[in-house]
């Protein structure tokens, strides 16, 4: 139903692709129709959670979307403008949490050494296990496809 | 005063002053490199709700509204992870399992260390989601019945130092093929990380995003296999 309505509509921009104002409408729309296709995903997804799926809602909004992306269900002009704009300032929608932080600085600080031990050591744990395996398995695959591109 | 009161306690004034200092924050940013906008933002906002004596319950009844649209930014993140996967259609599934195993590796050594140092249960778990890119390691955290914001702290410090040693740490290591040090970084430090090498090289820049989103994902399976064998 989106579908073909948002046909309809890029057929008529292209039409009249010289006249700004109707350009500008046409954007404008997309970033409401992106914010309603992810906003729709991720309630499916949280509807799924809810039935039982194992994985968190948003997550298996997340796969839904990339498998309707990957299938092409949903185009990715459609969801690209407001997609970027999300990820993009995503460190915004943080914030908030962070102010949160000094409402609880007694336990982190009682169990600070912990918690910055733990996170050093797996962080040096997987650079290097993810480094290294990606080292060995990439290798030849990858100095091949260097070698095509270079032709 | 009083209506100076309860302008700072209004819902509207959390918004604005939150969009205002991540504005400025990220202005400075173009200027310095080095300075975190999420670091500069909210050390600026904790001290200026302070000075204000504005409580966290009435900064929150605004500040909830950018907490709300974390879930559609997860859901987002299909986006920059189905361009990447086009482009890196050859190498899907080497990156895969390498992304699992550094996946698996991360989430045990963070409850193993954190269980080591005596942590209590909640801070293990906590700790265990820390790799990945922070709407996904909050969910995940919720699911494991850690807390939600101690995870994002961590999440922070773990992007941070990745992205600063991280690819020193790799090139020590004398791992520098830009799709190893892609995946390494993409891994161990998500988004912060990705942004560092996306300055440095595309290709790396690229390998990294689609890293940071499989880690999420395999993440978010994995921790369900651990609360699934837990009860």
């Amino acid at each position: 139903m989106a579908a073909s309505k948002s046909n309809a509509q890029e057929t008529d921009g292209r039409s009249k692709s010289s006249g700004g104002i109707w350009s500008r409408v046409l954007q404008h729309h997309k970033v409401v129709l992106g914010f309603l296709i992810i906003v729709g995903f991720e309630l499916l997804g949280m509807g799924l959670h809810r039935l039982g799926a194992p994985l968190p809602g948003g997550v298996i909004g997340l796969l839904l979307f990339t498998f309707a992306l990957a299938s092409e269900v949903v185009k990715l002009e459609w969801v690209e403008r407001t997609a970027t704009l999300l990820v993009r300032h995503m460190t915004l929608l943080f914030i908030p949490m962070m102010v949160a932080l000094p409402q609880m600085s007694a336990e982190l600080r009682a169990e600070g050494v912990a918690l910055l031990a733990s996170t050093v050591v797996s962080l040096l744990a997987v650079l290097l296990t993810t480094g290294g395996l990606a080292h060995f398995m990439l290798r030849d695959r990858v100095t091949a496809e260097l070698g095509e591109t270079n032709k | 005063m009083i209506i100076l009161v309860h302008f700072f306690n209004s819902a509207e004034f959390a918004v604005l002053i939150t969009l205002m200092l991540y504005w400025a924050s990220l202005h400075i940013h173009e200027r310095y490199p080095w300075a975190n906008p999420l670091v500069c933002a909210s050390i600026t906002l904790v001290m200026l709700l302070y000075v204000l004596h504005v409580p966290y319950a009435h900064y929150r009844t605004g500040g909830d509204l950018f907490a709300y649209l974390l879930g559609p930014a997860t859901v987002a993140l299909g986006v920059p992870m189905f361009k990447q996967a086009q482009k890196l259609k050859g190498s899907l599934r080497p990156l895969f399992l390498v992304v699992l195993a550094g996946s698996i590796v991360g989430m045990a050594t963070a409850g193993f260390v954190a269980w080591i140092c005596g942590a209590p249960r909640e801070l293990i778990m906590s700790a265990i989601p820390k790799s990945v890119t922070t709407p996904i390691a909050v969910e995940v955290s919720k699911q494991l019945h850690g807390d939600p914001r101690i995870t994002a702290a961590l999440v922070l410090i773990s992007g941070l130092l990745g992205s600063i040693v991280g690819p020193e740490v790799l090139r020590m290591a004398s791992i520098i093929h830009e799709h190893a040090v892609g995946s390494a970084i993409g891994t161990s430090s998500h988004a912060l990380g990705t942004a560092t090498l996306i300055r440095r090289s595309e290709v790396q820049g690229s390998v990294s995003s689609l890293a940071m989103a499989m880690a999420g994902v395999t993440t978010a399976v994995l921790a369900s296999l651990l609360t699934w064998w837990m009860h």
